[in-house]
């Protein structure tokens, strides 16, 4: 199970780090679009 | 000759390197992933140019099956492994992203909807845990866990609460495979039923959102159904994990009266300490895009971003169950654990049929 004891304190404000990062890029057109 | 040359360092990466270490694991989710999204692309493409009317299985199930015979049969070697750790921030940064779908007022409403099932659902679970526990014997703090881990958000609560109520490191252990190996079991089982019963999308998220109880597989059953459905699933779940402070606070306070625990000294901070924060980020990308912030094209983007995000968790939820290790764990908290879901999964799809076919509410 250790990989399931990831989940911390830590690893939610990384997460919200990463995904508005993510946001501004996609926001400035630094990030082409984005295909599914 | 310097003292560090004469005293043996532990080994430790430059912080550079570290993300290194992560790397062969993310390519392997993202190679399971892809190659699930491949399948169901071939498996669609194929019945279209033979007129066959083939169903339609989502790469979400390809996902997870692959990773499941990845780790079950050839196992997962030790240089991918920090890599599939990683699937847990996949899983919140795919959440916040997926804020970008809702608009603050329907957060709001159905929210408000799903948080009325969420009490409900918390307060049967709790209690239907505690007296099955009770009733099979089972130590009082792996009861406690078995009923934090099925009220709440599985895995992330158990590990929370394990901490504040000075459980054993077993407990947890057989409380988290239980949980996990109900969870994989929702995962099939729950989209076959909602078929069946032919729930609304609306009404089926919720379900999955509510009865299912690890984030990842919640998400994935959402996702099995639909896209719509995914997005309520998420939702009713993130309402869901939003209480994990107020509950695990209970038990901490519970457990340091019977002085089998150390007592909480500032409530606030515990409370603080337990919330999951990527709800957060969450509600304020939500509130970014009600403010108008994005374009449309731009709204897309962001929920693609996050449908890769989920890609990458569910072929980390197959690589990470392994079977064998769930079966080693013994039978009894399996037991609590299966009685106690299967109940909680029949009363909340009670309540939600009741609420959508007898009020109308969904």
């Amino acid at each position: 199970m250790s990989g399931r004891s990831v989940a911390k304190v830590g690893l939610d404000w990384w997460a919200v780090i990463a995904a508005l990062l993510a946001v501004l890029l996609v926001r400035t057109g630094v990030l082409p679009h984005i295909l599914w | 000759m310097s003292e560090s040359a004469a005293i043996p360092q532990p080994y430790v990466l430059h912080p550079s390197l570290r993300v290194l270490r992560v790397l062969p694991g993310i390519l392997l989710l993202a190679g399971i992933g892809f190659l699930g999204k491949l399948t169901e692309q071939t498996i669609a493409a194929y019945g279209k140019a033979h007129h066959l009317a083939l169903p339609n299985i989502e790469y979400v199930l390809w996902a997870i099956l692959y990773g499941l015979i990845v780790s079950n049969v050839a196992g997962v070697p030790a240089v991918f492994r920090p890599g599939v750790a990683t699937y847990e921030f996949w899983l919140k940064a795919g959440i916040v992203l997926l804020g970008v779908r809702f608009l603050l007022g329907d957060v709001l409403k159905m929210g408000g909807v799903s948080v009325v099932f969420v009490v409900i659902e918390l307060t049967i679970s709790i209690v239907l845990m505690t007296l099955l526990g009770r009733w099979l014997k089972l130590s009082p703090k792996l009861t406690s866990l078995l009923a934090i881990g099925s009220s709440i958000c599985g895995v992330s609560a158990i590990i929370a609460a394990k901490g504040a109520i000075d459980a054993d490191d077993e407990d947890a252990s057989y409380a988290i495979a239980a949980i996990l190996a109900l969870g994989a079991f929702s995962l099939f089982a729950f989209p076959a039923i909602g078929h069946l019963l032919g729930l609304s999308d609306h009404a089926f998220g919720l379900w999955a959102g509510l009865a299912v109880d690890n984030t990842a597989e919640a998400t994935a059953a959402g996702a099995l159904y639909s896209d719509a459905a995914a997005k309520f699933a998420v939702l009713a779940k993130t309402a869901r994990n939003a209480t994990i402070g107020f509950v695990v606070l209970a038990y901490a306070i519970y457990w340091s009266r019977k002085s089998q625990a150390d007592r909480v000294s500032h409530k606030a901070a515990f409370l603080w300490q337990k919330f999951p924060k990527f709800v957060l980020g969450f509600l304020l990308i939500s509130a970014l895009a009600t403010a108008g912030v994005f374009a449309k094209a731009q709204t897309t983007d962001i929920a693609n971003l996050s449908r890769w995000a989920f890609l990458l968790t569910f072929a980390g939820v197959g690589l990470q169950t392994n079977l064998r290790e769930l079966r080693k764990q013994g039978l009894r908290p399996l037991a609590v654990g299966a009685i106690g879901e299967f109940a909680i999964a029949a009363i909340t799809l009670g309540l939600l049929l009741g609420a959508s076919r007898g009020l109308g509410l969904l």
